[in-house]
């Protein structure tokens, strides 16, 4: 039955949720109990659903020009060089937004992009409902509640390398590398975060620029995303002065809304 | 409109409902596998949420094996009970422990104790869930210097551990969740509350004079952090000990200048078998610390400042005290000592 299959999902992913709607069920129950006719249910609809694919694009520099982890680049303002050995990051909470305002949640949203070659990642979102979509909205990083719930499967497992062992929580974005300019030829920024001031969780909306996402059950339509992985130096940033970031702070922070608007519109594929 | 309260109690009614059908039903008896919670009469609520990671005696025999093997490090020379002895309530009788490689790590090892009463781990707090605790000494390079992939590969193909996995979780999949909570489900068993100290505070034994007075003067002097029963109120303070290590404490972890040198208030229970104390082993014997308190290196925290007076009796009396704090019961228990053979 569709009904309880959705239950069963809010069970697994909301727990507030889950009690609320079990409380509302256990009150219809019993309402259903005491009633002596029986209205029948309508029909419930059984709705199509569909899947999508973000494809991001990391770039270089507000020209979007060619880039990939290993290519030794300019930095377009700071002049510094920089050779990305590996890029990981986390896009959680991913929500779709139709032009009438309402809202597909994706349920238990937590994906780790992890580029170690090339410039493209790709991310399956799953069994969205068929509609036209006009925007999405995602979080790089990870929830406070899930950074100190203990020990978490799949994009959050320990094992993916992404969580402090001594200082508990998740490091939301992983960028490492080389260049000449830092005090020993390399950088490493393990951006987290998850409270007070040192918050580096950042949400971001971006619109499909008019255009609409048509989800439908027999196609695999795409978000096309640039990420303009210099951005991180945005400001002014010196390698030379900031090489190293291992712990939430000013610095997390600041490297943090710098990647966020890393991420823009490029196009969508129907 | 409803608030958050008459939400809350609309809830709870509706569970008190519930509860009163079940009630109404037969009453069955308890599962087979269910293993009583352990939890001492006299403690508080405990801080680590059971209703998540309900130990059962398959999952606490992982969790056992796993502490004990030294399948966990990445020569397999060194396990959990390399630095945690259980005849010295889960301490090392070493300044500073060596991990793989004798590589010196930088702090003194803790002692293991009612953990599940514990808000956050490490001296300096920066761990703050039980569950993930040995994620530390595990990838800690001058400790178990080991990463969990390759351990889970490890697990993976050995001839035993899959099948503990399985009687444990209902899966042989070794993985990140199941590992850790089969850790957790053996450590929290390592309860002690079976001193002469709980014999008295249960009214089931009395404490000699020396141990009296001991037990006031700790009263008047510790408790406002060493609070009672668990021996500790797991704060961060500055104890006066000028570090032998330049550890820069709780700021390790906050990046604050305000607690530079402050250091999670450890619990007293066994204290006398965890020597040497402090978070550098830099004080050997109890005397030592004692000592300390009547003078610290540098102005402590309040309340015990510039200094606690105590006479030689005095300083006798608490240290007898301290020794009522020994629970003979924890350190011999069977269940929480190696499953392999030696």
């Amino acid at each position: 039955m569709y009904g309880g299959g959705f239950c069963f999902q809010t069970l697994n992913n909301n727990k507030m949720k889950f009690q609320y709607l079990f409380i509302a069920l256990l009150a219809g129950a019993t309402f259903t109990a005491c009633t002596k006719e029986n209205t029948p249910e309508p029909e419930p609809q059984p709705e199509l659903k569909g899947n999508a694919e973000i494809k991001f694009d990391h770039v270089w520099g507000p020209t979007f020009g060619a880039w990939s982890v290993g290519q030794t680049m300019r930095h377009p303002s700071t002049g510094d060089t920089i050779t990305f050995d590996f890029l990981n990051y986390y896009i959680t909470n991913v929500k779709l937004t139709k032009a009438d305002g309402s809202e597909w949640v994706q349920p238990n949203s937590y994906h780790l992009v992890k580029l170690s070659a090339g410039a493209l990642a790709t991310l399956t979102l799953n069994d969205i409902p068929e509609g036209d979509y006009t925007s999405i909205t995602y979080t790089i990083g990870v929830d406070s509640a899930r950074n100190v719930s203990g020990a978490q499967e799949g994009a959050l497992a320990p094992s993916q390398g992404m969580f402090w062992s001594w200082n508990t929580g998740y490091i939301f974005v992983k960028a490492e590398g080389r260049s000449p300019q830092a005090p020993n030829g390399t950088f490493k920024y393990h951006l987290g975060g998850f409270s007070g001031a040192n918050n580096a969780i950042r949400t971001t909306m971006l619109n499909f620029g008019g255009g609409t996402l048509r989800v439908r059950n027999n196609a695999l339509p795409s978000i096309h995303l640039f990420v303009n992985v210099a951005r991180f130096w945005h400001g002014g940033i010196l390698l030379s002065s900031l090489s190293n970031v291992h712990m939430p702070g000013a610095n997390a922070s600041t490297l943090a809304t710098n990647f966020r608007d890393a991420f823009t519109f490029d196009h969508l594929h129907n | 409109m409803h608030t958050h309260r008459t939400v809350r109690k609309t809830r709870s009614l509706w569970w008190l409902l519930l509860l009163f059908t079940a009630c109404r039903q037969e009453e069955l008896p308890p599962p087979a596998d269910q293993q009583p919670l352990p939890v001492p009469a006299h403690f508080p609520a405990p801080h680590y949420n059971f209703a998540s990671n309900k130990p059962i005696p398959a999952g606490i025999a992982l969790g056992r094996k796993l502490f004990y093997d030294p399948i966990t490090s990445v020569d397999s020379s060194i396990s959990c009970a390399s630095c945690h002895v259980q005849t010295l309530a889960f301490a090392h009788n070493q300044s500073i422990s060596r991990g793989v490689g004798g590589k010196l790590g930088v702090r003194n090892s803790p002692a293991l104790q009612n953990l599940a009463w514990v808000p956050w781990f490490n001296a300096d707090g920066g761990i703050l869930h039980l569950d993930v605790q040995p994620l530390a000494p595990i990838t800690d390079s001058a400790e178990h210097n080991f990463n969990l992939p390759d351990l889970f590969d490890r697990l993976r193909r050995h001839p035993q551990y899959p099948a503990d996995f399985e009687a444990a979780f209902g899966s042989r999949t070794v993985s990140d969740r199941p590992f850790f909570l089969a850790m957790s489900q053996f450590m929290t068993q390592l309860v002690s509350a079976g001193s002469l100290y709980d014999q008295v505070l249960t009214q089931k034994a009395t404490f000699s004079i020396d141990q009296a007075a001991g037990y006031a003067l700790f009263r008047t002097h510790c408790t406002s952090c060493h609070s009672e029963p668990l021996t500790s109120n797991f704060a961060f303070a500055r104890n006066g000990h000028q570090s032998s290590t330049n550890d820069e404490g709780r700021k390790r972890v906050t990046g604050d200048q305000v607690d530079f040198g402050k250091f999670r208030i450890p619990s007293l229970r066994n204290v006398a078998l965890t020597a040497p104390y402090m978070h550098d082993g830099s004080l050997p014997t109890l005397e030592a610390v004692i000592e300390h308190y009547t003078q610290p290196d540098y102005p402590a925290d309040a309340p015990i400042g510039t200094g606690i007076a105590l006479n030689s009796q005095q300083k006798n009396q608490l240290k007898a005290f301290l020794q009522s704090l020994t629970d003979p019961a924890f350190l011999q228990n069977e269940r929480l000592s190696s499953p392999f053979q030696p």
